[in-house]
C-alpha cells in the first residue's frame, strides 16, 4: 500500500506549476489537514499561495522572513499536541528554520521546490510542505 | 543499516533490540531518512566522506531510560553520542565527534521541574529549550528572567554544558556559570547528583553551588564523562526597568581608554548589560546592522586598498561626517532612578576620552509593551527569538549567503591594546587567506573579565570552499596560539586541532582528562573525543 508521503510526493513532482502542486498535494493528502498555509507576504507567489489555500479552506500565516511570531505563538503550541502539517511559500531561510524545529515534532520537509525569484527581490522563493514521515502516516 | 565503528552486525542488533525495549520501537531511529536528520546542517565537510554520520539515534524520555540506554551501551559497546536539542549551528549540531556513534537524543526529557521566583531559580531537563522556558515564565507571570542565546531555540542544559553565552546581566550571561546543581548519569548508568544534590532530601540544591567536597560540575561540561539529566539554574529577578546610553569617540587610539573605562565601570557593577561595542564607521552597533546596512562606500573602499587600512582617512571620514571611529552602548537594569545616576556616573567617566559624544536611549519600563517587544532587541528582555537566522539571510544587501557557518572564537585579552594586535594579527592572516574577517571588527563582550572575537568561517556546498576555509581556520586556531589566545568552543571538527593548543605541561590537561576518562567510561563509549579528549582504544598510539 502506498503512503501518505509517496502520494504527496507524487503529486508535487507530477506538477509544472509549484502553486498547482501544492493544491494537487492538498488533494492527495485528504484527509490530512493542512494546518498552516505559510507565506512570506512580500513575494507576489507567497500571495497568490495565501489566496490560493484560503479558497482551500486552509488559514493562512503570514511572515515578513522572520518566523519567530509565528512558531512562538501558533506552531509550537499546535505541536506540543503532536505533529501537524503546514505548507508554504518562503524563502529558503524560514523553511530551514521551520524544518529544523519541525524535526523536533516528528516532522520534515516532504518536498520542496525552487519557484522563479520574485521580480520585487530577487532571490529565490521556495514552496514545501511538512509533514509527519511516511511511517508516521501510513494510508 | 550503517554500523557504528568497531562493532559486529549482531551486537549492534542486540544492542537496537535492547533500546527498543527500553525506549520504545517509536523512539529508535535506524533508518537512514531518520539519521540523516541529525547531520550537522552547518557540516565543514558536508557531502564529503568524512562528513560525520549517525548509525542509530535513541530517544529516551526519562532519567532511567537513559540509564538503562547507557548500561545497554556499555555491554555492546555501542558509541553513544548525547544531544539535548542539538541545535548549536556553527559549533557542531547533532552530529557526533565519533562517526558513526549512536545519537543519544534528549529532547523528549523537556519537564520545567521547577521555577522558584522568590529565589530566582529553575531546574530543568535538557530537551527544555529557552522557548519553553520564557512560555513557562511568562504564562504564569513570574517575575524572573531567562539569559537567552541567540537564537533562542536550543536547549537550556545544551547552551550551557557547551559554555554558550546571553545577552542580559553579566551574572546570568555565562550560562555554565548561572548554574546551580546537575544530575548525571554516568556512563555506567549509575546516577550522580552534584553540589548540595549529593545530600539526600537537600533543600538547596539550587541555591548553593559547590555542597561538600571537590566541586566536580566543570568536569560535565563540554564533557565526555557523563550525561546530564536535569540541571539547575539561577534566573533574573525582573528588572523595574531598562535603560541604555551610547558613547561615541573619534580617534582609533581612543579604544583603548574607552575598553578601560567600559571594564571598570563594569567590574563596579555600574552597568551590569551586556556593553554593545562596535565600529561606528560601519553603520551601526547592534547584531546585523551591517548586514542589514552596507557600510558606506568610502569606509569600504579604504578598507578594500591593500595592506594596513589607512587609518587616518578613517579617522577623517568618522570626523566629517560625525558617525565617530568607535561606540559602545551601556546597558542597565533595575529602578529607573538608579539605572540613570548610573548612566550619569558612566558618562563623567567616560568624558575623559577627549571629544566623547553621548547619546542617552530610551528607557524602557518592565514589563514590556507588546508593541516594545517588537521594536527592542529581544534578547536584551531576555526574550527568546529566531530573528538572527534572518539577518544574514539573502537580501538585497547580503545577495550571497553562504549555507552557514563555523564560529572561529578565540578569547583574548580585555584591553584596547590587545585589540589592535588581535586586529592586525586577524587582518594579515584574513588577506593571506582569503576569508571575510574586517580590520574594523570588534570582539564580544559577552564575559566580564576577557574579550571573545567570533568570526564566522562561511560554509557551502562546495567541497573545495569549504576544504579551503577548514585549513584557513586550522590555521587562524595555530596563530591565535602563537599569541597567547585559545578557542573557548568549537566544532567537532577542530577539536583535536584546539585541544592539542591547550598543551602546557606536556598536554598535562588532556592526559589528566584522558585519565579521567579511561576511570569513569573504561570501555569509552560516551561522547568519544568530544573536546579532544579521547577513550584509550581511539587514541591513535597516543600515550
Amino acid at each position: 500500500m502506498a503512503s501518505r508521503r509517496q502520494i504527496l510526493t507524487a503529486g508535487l513532482i507530477g506538477s509544472v506549476l509549484p502553486l498547482g502542486s501544492l493544491a494537487t498535494a492538498a488533494q492527495a493528502a485528504q484527509p490530512m489537514e493542512i494546518y498552516r498555509a505559510v507565506y512570506d507576504r512580500r513575494f507576489a507567489s507567497g500571495r497568490a499561495f495565501a489566496a490560493e489555500a484560503v479558497r482551500r479552506g486552509w488559514t493562512a500565516a503570514a511572515i515578513e522572513g522572520d518566523v519567530t511570531n509565528l512558531w512562538y505563538h501558533d506552531l509550537a503550541v499546535r505541536w506540543r499536541a503532536g505533529p501537524a502539517a503546514i505548507a508554504g511559500v518562503t524563502d529558503a531561510q524560514a523553511l530551514f528554520v521551520l524544518d529544523h524545529l519541525a524535526r523536533d515534532a516528528g516532522m520534515r520537509v516532504i518536498t520542496r521546490e525552487a519557484l522563479p525569484p520574485d521580480p520585487a527581490f530577487s532571490w529565490p522563493v521556495v514552496s514545501w510542505l511538512i509533514a509527519p514521515p511516511a511511517r508516521a502516516v501510513r494510508a | 543499516m550503517r554500523l557504528p565503528p568497531g562493532v559486529s552486525q549482531s551486537d549492534f542488533a542486540a544492542a537496537l533490540t535492547g533500546f527498543e525495549a527500553t525506549v520504545g520501537k517509536d523512539w529508535v531511529f535506524t533508518s537512514q531518512e531518520d539519521t540523516d536528520l541529525y547531520r550537522d546542517a552547518y557540516s565543514p565537510f558536508w557531502g564529503e566522506p568524512e562528513e560525520k554520520f549517525v548509525s542509530a539515534a535513541v530517544a529516551p524520555a526519562s532519567t532511567e531510560e537513559v540509564q538503562a540506554v547507557m548500561r545497554i551501551a556499555n555491554k555492546y559497546k555501542i558509541p553513544i553520542y548525547p544531544i539535548s536539542t542539538g541545535k548549536n549551528l556553527g559549533y557542531g549540531g547533532s552530529a557526533p565527534v565519533l562517526s558513526g556513534s549512536v545519537v543519544l537524543d534528549l529532547k523528549r526529557m523537556n519537564r520545567i521541574l521547577e521555577v522558584d521566583e522568590k529565589n530566582a531559580f529553575a531546574l530543568v531537563e535538557p530537551g527544555v529549550s529557552y522557548f519553553d522556558l520564557y512560555r513557562y515564565i511568562d504564562e504564569r507571570g513570574l517575575k524572573v528572567w531567562v539569559d537567552c542565546p541567540d537564537p533562542g531555540w536550543g536547549s537550556v542544559i545544551g547552551n550551557a554544558l557547551d559554555r554558550g553565552g546571553g545577552y542580559t546581566n553579566a551574572l546570568y550571561r555565562n550560562h555554565f556559570d548561572a548554574h546551580c546543581g546537575m544530575e548525571v548519569v554516568l556512563p555506567n548508568g549509575e546516577l550522580l547528583r552534584t553540589g548540595m544534590g549529593a545530600l539526600p532530601g537537600a533543600k538547596t540544591w539550587q541555591q548553593y553551588k559547590s555542597g561538600f567536597g571537590p566541586w566536580i560540575d566543570g568536569l560535565f561540561s563540554q564533557t565526555s564523562l557523563g550525561v546530564v539529566t536535569k540541571m539547575g539554574f539561577w534566573l533574573m529577578p525582573q528588572p523595574e526597568a531598562y535603560l541604555s546610553g551610547t558613547v561615541t569617540v573619534f580617534r582609533r587610539d581612543d579604544l583603548i581608554p574607552l575598553v578601560e573605562i567600559m571594564t571598570r565601570l563594569e567590574n563596579q557593577e555600574i552597568y551590569t548589560g551586556m556593553p554593545l561595542f562596535g565600529s561606528t564607521l560601519l553603520g551601526g552597533l547592534e547584531p546585523g546592522d551591517t548586514q542589514r546596512r552596507p557600510p558606506p562606500a568610502e569606509v569600504s573602499a579604504i578598507l578594500a586598498r591593500p595592506g594596513e587600512p589607512d587609518w587616518a582617512a578613517l579617522e577623517r571620514f568618522g570626523r566629517d561626517k560625525g558617525t565617530g571611529f568607535w561606540g559602545c552602548r551601556f546597558q542597565f537594569y533595575g529602578p529607573p532612578k538608579v539605572i540613570q545616576a548610573q548612566w550619569e556616573y558612566a558618562k563623567e567617566q567616560l568624558s575623559a576620552i577627549p571629544g566623547a559624544k553621548f547619546q542617552d536611549g530610551e528607557l524602557f519600563r518592565i514589563p514590556l509593551s507588546a508593541a516594545d517587544q517588537e521594536r527592542v532587541q529581544k534578547v536584551v528582555f531576555g526574550i527568546p527569538n529566531l530573528s538572527i537566522f534572518f539577518i544574514g539571510a539573502r537580501s538585497d544587501t547580503n545577495p550571497n549567503p553562504t549555507e552557514g557557518h563555523m564560529w572561529f572564537s578565540p578569547i583574548i585579552p580585555r584591553t584596547g591594546e590587545a585589540v589592535f594586535e588581535a586586529q592586525k594579527v586577524f587582518g594579515d592572516a584574513a588577506r593571506e587567506l582569503g576569508v571575510p574577517i574586517s580590520p574594523l571588527s570588534l570582539p564580544g563582550t559577552y564575559w566580564r573579565r576577557a574579550f571573545i572575537f567570533i568570526m564566522g568561517f562561511p560554509i557551502t556546498h562546495d567541497p573545495a570552499v569549504n576544504k579551503k576555509n577548514r585549513e584557513a581556520f586550522k590555521t587562524m586556531v595555530r596563530i591565535c596560539a602563537e599569541h597567547g589566545w585559545g578557542e573557548y568552543r568549537t566544532a567537532p571538527a577542530f577539536q583535536d586541532e584546539v585541544m592539542a593548543t591547550y598543551s602546557f605541561g606536556d598536554h598535562a590537561l588532556r592526559r589528566f582528562n584522558e585519565t579521567l576518562k579511561d576511570a569513569v567510561d573504561p570501555n569509552g563509549i560516551l561522547s568519544a573525543g568530544h573536546y579532544g579528549v579521547w577513550p584509550k582504544h581511539l587514541r591513535g598510539g597516543r600515550a
